[in-house]
């Protein structure tokens, strides 16, 4: 299990909220230009792994490395500067900027205040801003403000957003979810196209959505990982429909 | 003898007594034309006396010489001027007198003094308690010999413990100084025993003018002693305090607790709607001034303040609150606008000045716990209340339909609207609730300070802190949040002094606000929505 | 990538510059001669220097509360210790002309306190009054900003902490062995670097000084909101957090800006000392700082001339209501903060019409979300 070039490791993960166990020994790794897709019903945990990799929940026990580095000593924005960005599962843009704001705020750069007492300059946003936009879709509603963009639309710039922070591992909450069939498969282009530079977690509900993308597909139940393989292994084994597909397909 | 008879006739007293007057006054007649120190013998001849006869007329003969009102007529009689008119000394009687005839008796300072021992020797002797307490108390260490006596011929016949105790305590004081080793000791170990807070200045005071005294070790101990004993004391004065300080900030805070704690609603005119729940008291105590139900007036308000604070809450909520929800921000400065307006509605109606509510007899004095620690009554009724409204409280939200009505809409709205529950007659009636409590607590708090238009505003940040404090969206929360909040400031008031203790207290509160936002009590939980859209 | 389109802040930059025009012209009235239309009084020339330091103080907290979503209950405690610091100074320069002729303060005479504290050392210096000025607000700013964001207290539990504090330090500044006056705090000013501060002339420089430094002000913050940090901000408004997952040290922007907003305040309140010719704790009072709130809340928060518009609206109408109906007054300022946090939640500013274009038009065509933003949470 344990691999020495993994890029992200979890060690042993294990968190409880007021006694109830949302992980339990959770150890998984991640290596470069890989997806890996994680399945599972609800409260079983996905969303809980990805707060602890970025920083937002810390765990009772385990550990989380990158790089050799452990980050349960870090903050969310060390965290985010060493090269992990995450996809909220509701969109997270920011309403009142505009799209391109959005985008410029999440260039690579220094993070820190005086280093940002400067303009916004035109090279930047004709050779870093305006590709990303295009890249997503999004360059005729540059000077849009964020919140009148539509589900999908917001969904992209998040993308875009995380395509302006370039990180080595980029964390996808549920992309796709309330997508039209079309921004779907949009979507699953733009995240192919993204891994060929990134290491990317994905997880999702949408069955359709994941066969289509997946490599390996880790499923989990109840804070624990039930088991781990290709798709084609996955949908046949009788413990995963039993948990999570037998009553998708109910 | 003319005299003597009328004096029986108008006193109607007995025989003896008309018998042991005519002595007393045969015994000053015999004094006409003494000068000065001559009168020393007669007072010092009356302090001895045993019988204490005539007591009344000699302790009003020697306070007249003291006052320097008394004047001697040529057959011996005396005189005690009374405003214009003089007084016949022995009988007491107004009557007509030649007032040329009269001599003024100069007297001097030796004579007062011989005056003061007699008077305190008499009054000690007096069978009227309460002459006797005061003398005794004015007693000035050391004592005389003779007075000494007299007052151990008293401990010995006197019945009353408690008067007994102090006798002795007071004969200690003086023998403490007694050459006499033994006697020294006994003294001691009265003064010891009896513990009082003076007694350890005393003991204090003796070890500094007597550093050799053979006594000193007992002595230390039995300071030390006495010193832990006062700290105990102290500590429970502060802790008593404290509790009823903390039951006043937890009145205040209780119905903030539910419109900000359970609503999320900044409410800032809480201070305000505290302040109309005042005014309310005062409005029914002015109705009520002249009739039996008077006194009844702080209880009966109670019910009133919450009733009519609750209303003016409903109308808030439905008119300007309602619209605000989802803005904490925007409703900060919407009801510090509703405050401003409710502090000049008052002013314009009632006045700037602050409005008098009489508190009634039976809540005027305090119950005595230990020396010098007494408990007002009004602060006993804060306590109660407060335990009364929490527990009422805690009751109406886990049995009532409404309490449970109210906990599923604060819990989860969306789910709630979905049961068909009316969720915005919940909120308004949830705010509601939440303003009457801030009423009910004005209500007690006319009770123990000034009803200004203002005085809403000393309390609000209070209030926000024991909420904050406590840990928001729960009651159990804020019970905790004052008592902690109650305590630590009267201990800390009690090393520095009020206003450095309430900047040291809040200062430890934004430390603790630092280190612990969700406050005492609150529980961590999933967090991976974030706050963007 | 279309370009730029139409600036309304360029728009509110014009309105701005015509109005510093006119507070320019309005300084050149006393010139004129007495009884002409165009003459302008000394306590005019006062009032509006007064209210130039006021507007200091509602951009500072615009940028605070509309630009970044902070909130802070405690700018008047700022705005009071810049003008403690040179009210000191004011206090020092005229050592030997108070009433009991001793180089002490009158106040210390009074309280027979034979030699100065050693925190009044210094201030007969001006530079260091300057830079206390600064260094004493912004220290504090420092410290309760640092304190608070880093450990994530926002919204509305930092103006309560702010609130706490301010109702904290006007008690402290109350007390008489403070060594600030206690309840008079310091007043009866004679002269501010030699020059009478009686004169209308040293009035007059005073009032251009207070014009100079809000242009000063409006310009930095301007600039810098237009830059980079000014994107920053504003999605510390929107989403502190999901900010937080873009890399930013929040707290340290924060901090940032609340610091900048003190250290505005302290230097608005040095100039407003030796206008008004005393301060005293009662400048630090909590209901002071809300109104600073007013100010802006009314203006127009999110735009710099919307703050410095409300700050000179509602002073000129405290000055005249207070004067006139001084019931009134009250009621008008509570009314005021309803009616505007109900019907106009962004101010007088958004009665100036938006500029249409097409992502304009768009907008006003589709109908924005109802209330629920996103600042305050």
């Amino acid at each position: 299990m344990q691999d020495s070039q993994a890029l992200l490791r979890l060690e042993h993960i294990g968190v409880s909220f007021d006694g109830f166990q949302a992980l339990d020994d959770v150890s998984i790794d991640f290596r470069n230009n890989e997806l890996t897709c994680i399945i599972g019903p609800n409260g079983a945990g996905k969303s809980t792994l990805l707060d602890i990799i970025t920083g937002l929940t810390k765990p009772d026990k385990g550990r989380v490395l990158f790089e050799g580095e452990d980050l349960l000593q870090l903050c969310e924005s060390d965290i985010v500067n060493l090269g992990i960005a995450r996809k909220f599962q509701t969109p997270a843009v920011f309403p009142d900027l505009d799209v391109q704001g959005n985008i410029a705020i999440c260039l690579r750069g220094s993070r820190r205040v005086l280093r940002n007492l400067r303009k916004v300059t035109e090279s930047e946003r004709r050779d870093q801003i305006h590709p990303i936009l295009q890249r997503v879709g999004l360059e005729h509603h540059a000077y849009l403000p964020a919140r009148f963009l539509s589900h999908g639309q917001k969904q992209w710039l998040e993308i875009g957003m995380i395509l302006a922070m370039n990180p080595a591992v980029i964390l996808l909450d549920e992309p796709v979810t309330g997508m039209t069939p079309k921004e779907i498969e949009i979507t699953a282009a733009l995240i192919e196209d993204l891994l060929q530079h990134h290491c990317i977690l994905l997880i999702d509900h949408d069955m359709g959505f994941i066969r289509s993308m997946a490599r390996e597909v880790i499923v989990m139940h109840q804070g624990r990982i039930l088991t781990r393989g290709t798709m084609q292994m996955i949908e046949n084994d009788p413990l995963v429909k039993q948990v999570y597909l037998g009553y998708q397909h109910a | 003898m003319k005299i003597f008879l009328i004096v029986c006739v108008l006193f109607g007293s007995s025989s003896l007594v008309g018998a042991e007057a005519s002595n007393l006054r045969t015994s000053v007649r015999a004094m006409a034309h003494t000068e000065g120190e001559g009168w020393n013998a007669l007072f010092a001849d009356w302090a001895k006396d045993s019988q204490a006869a005539n007591e009344a007329a000699k302790l009003r003969i020697m306070e007249a010489f003291l006052n320097g009102s008394v004047a001697q007529d040529p057959l011996g009689d005396l005189w005690i001027k009374v405003g214009d008119i003089y007084q016949d000394a022995i009988s007491g009687q107004s009557k007509e007198v030649q007032v040329d005839s009269l001599r003024v008796i100069p007297i001097n300072n030796s004579i007062r003094r011989a005056i003061r021992q007699s008077l305190s020797a008499l009054s000690l002797r007096s069978t009227d308690q309460r002459v006797f307490l005061e003398s005794l108390e004015a007693l000035e260490e050391p004592i005389p010999e003779t007075i000494l006596v007299t007052l151990e011929q008293r401990s010995v016949i006197e019945s009353d413990p408690l008067l007994k105790a102090k006798i002795q305590q007071k004969i200690a004081s003086t023998e403490l100084h007694s050459d006499d080793p033994l006697r020294a000791e006994r003294a001691l170990q009265i003064l010891t025993d009896e513990g009082k807070r003076e007694t350890m200045s005393q003991l204090q005071r003796f070890l500094k003018e007597h550093p050799d005294s053979p006594l000193r070790a007992r002595m230390e101990h039995a300071v030390s002693k006495l010193q832990l004993k006062f700290l105990g004391l102290e500590t429970l004065g502060h802790t008593i305090y404290g509790l009823s300080l903390a039951s006043i900030l937890l009145l205040v805070s209780l119905g903030l607790a539910i419109s900000f704690g359970l609503m999320k609603i900044i409410n800032m005119a809480h201070g305000e709607l505290l302040m109309v729940g005042a005014y309310v008291s005062y409005v029914l105590q002015s109705f009520l001034v002249s009739t039996p139900w008077a006194s009844w007036s702080p209880l009966l308000s109670l019910p009133l303040a919450f009733l009519c604070t609750a209303g003016l809450g409903y109308a808030l909520e439905k008119l300007i609150i309602r619209h605000l929800y989802g803005r904490p921000l925007e409703t900060l400065l919407a009801t510090w606008g509703i405050s401003l307006i409710l502090i000049q509605g008052m002013r314009s109606a009632f006045g700037a000045q602050n409005v008098e509510v009489a508190v009634p007899p039976w809540l005027t004095g305090g119950w005595s716990l230990a020396e010098g620690l007494v408990v007002p009554y009004n602060r006993l009724l804060a306590i109660g209340v407060s335990v009364f409204v929490v527990s009422g409280l805690c009751l109406f939200f886990k049995y009532s339909r409404f309490g449970l009505l109210i906990r599923a809409v604060q819990q989860n709205r969306s789910m709630a609207a979905c049961l068909k529950i009316s969720t915005d007659r919940v909120d308004a009636m949830t705010f509601a609730l939440g303003s009457g409590l801030a009423g009910l607590g004005g209500a007690i708090l006319s009770q123990i300070t000034n009803v200004s238009p203002e005085m809403g505003q000393t309390y609000i940040i209070d209030s926000f802190l024991v909420v904050v404090l406590g840990g928001v969206g729960s009651i159990g929360g804020s019970v905790l949040g004052a008592l902690v909040l109650g305590l630590t400031s009267k201990y800390i008031e009690a090393m520095s002094g009020a206003v450095i203790a309430k900047i040291i207290v809040m200062a430890l509160i934004i430390i603790f606000i630092q280190k612990r936002p969700e406050g005492l009590l609150a529980y961590k939980g999933r967090s991976h929505e974030i706050d963007a859209a | 990538m279309k370009s730029m389109p139409h600036d309304q802040t360029k728009l509110y930059g014009w309105i701005f510059a015509a109005l510093v025009l006119v507070g320019v012209l309005l300084g050149l009235g006393p010139f004129m001669p007495k009884g002409s239309a165009l003459h302008v009084s000394d306590f005019t020339i006062t009032l509006l220097g007064k209210y130039s330091c006021y507007a200091m103080v509602a951009l500072a907290v615009d940028l605070c509360w509309g630009f970044t979503g902070i909130l802070s209950l405690g700018q008047g405690v700022f705005f009071a210790l810049g003008a403690y610091a040179m009210g000191m100074h004011l206090m020092r320069s005229m050592a030997g002309q108070g009433v009991y002729g001793s180089v002490l303060p009158d106040f210390m005479v009074f309280l027979d306190w034979q030699t100065l504290p050693w925190y009044w050392q210094g201030f007969d210096q001006a530079w260091f009054a300057f830079i206390m000025v600064l260094a004493v607000p912004g220290g504090l700013a420092f410290v309760l900003g640092y304190l608070s964001f880093r450990s994530r207290v926002k919204g509305v539990y930092f103006s309560i902490i702010s609130q706490a504090l301010t109702y904290l330090m006007m008690t402290l500044f109350f007390q008489n062995d403070l060594g600030f006056g206690g309840n008079n705090g310091l007043t009866d000013f004679k002269t501010i670097f030699g020059f009478s501060l009686k004169d209308p002339e040293t009035k007059l420089a005073l009032y251009f000084l207070s014009l100079a430094a809000l242009v000063l002000t409006w310009i930095l913050l301007r600039t810098l909101i237009q830059g980079r940090l000014g994107l920053v901000l504003k999605a510390i408004r929107d989403g502190e957090q999901r900010l937080r997952f873009c890399g930013y040290p929040v707290a340290a922007y924060k901090t940032f800006v609340f610091v900048l907003a003190a250290l505005i305040c302290g230097a608005a309140g040095a100039l407003y000392v030796p206008q008004v010719g005393i301060i005293n704790p009662s400048e630090m009072a909590p209901a002071q700082s809300i109104e600073m709130v007013v100010w802006v809340a009314l203006g127009g928060r999110g735009t710099l001339l919307g703050a410095v518009l409300g700050a000179f609206i509602v002073s000129a109408l405290k000055s005249w209501l207070t004067e006139i109906f001084p019931d009134l007054w009250l009621f008008f300022l509570g009314l005021t903060f309803i009616a505007v946090t109900l019907f106009l939640p962004k101010g007088l500013m958004s009665l100036i019409p938006q500029r249409l274009n097409g992502q304009g038009l768009r907008s006003l065509l589709r109908r924005r979300p109802p209330m629920e933003s996103h600042h305050a949470r």
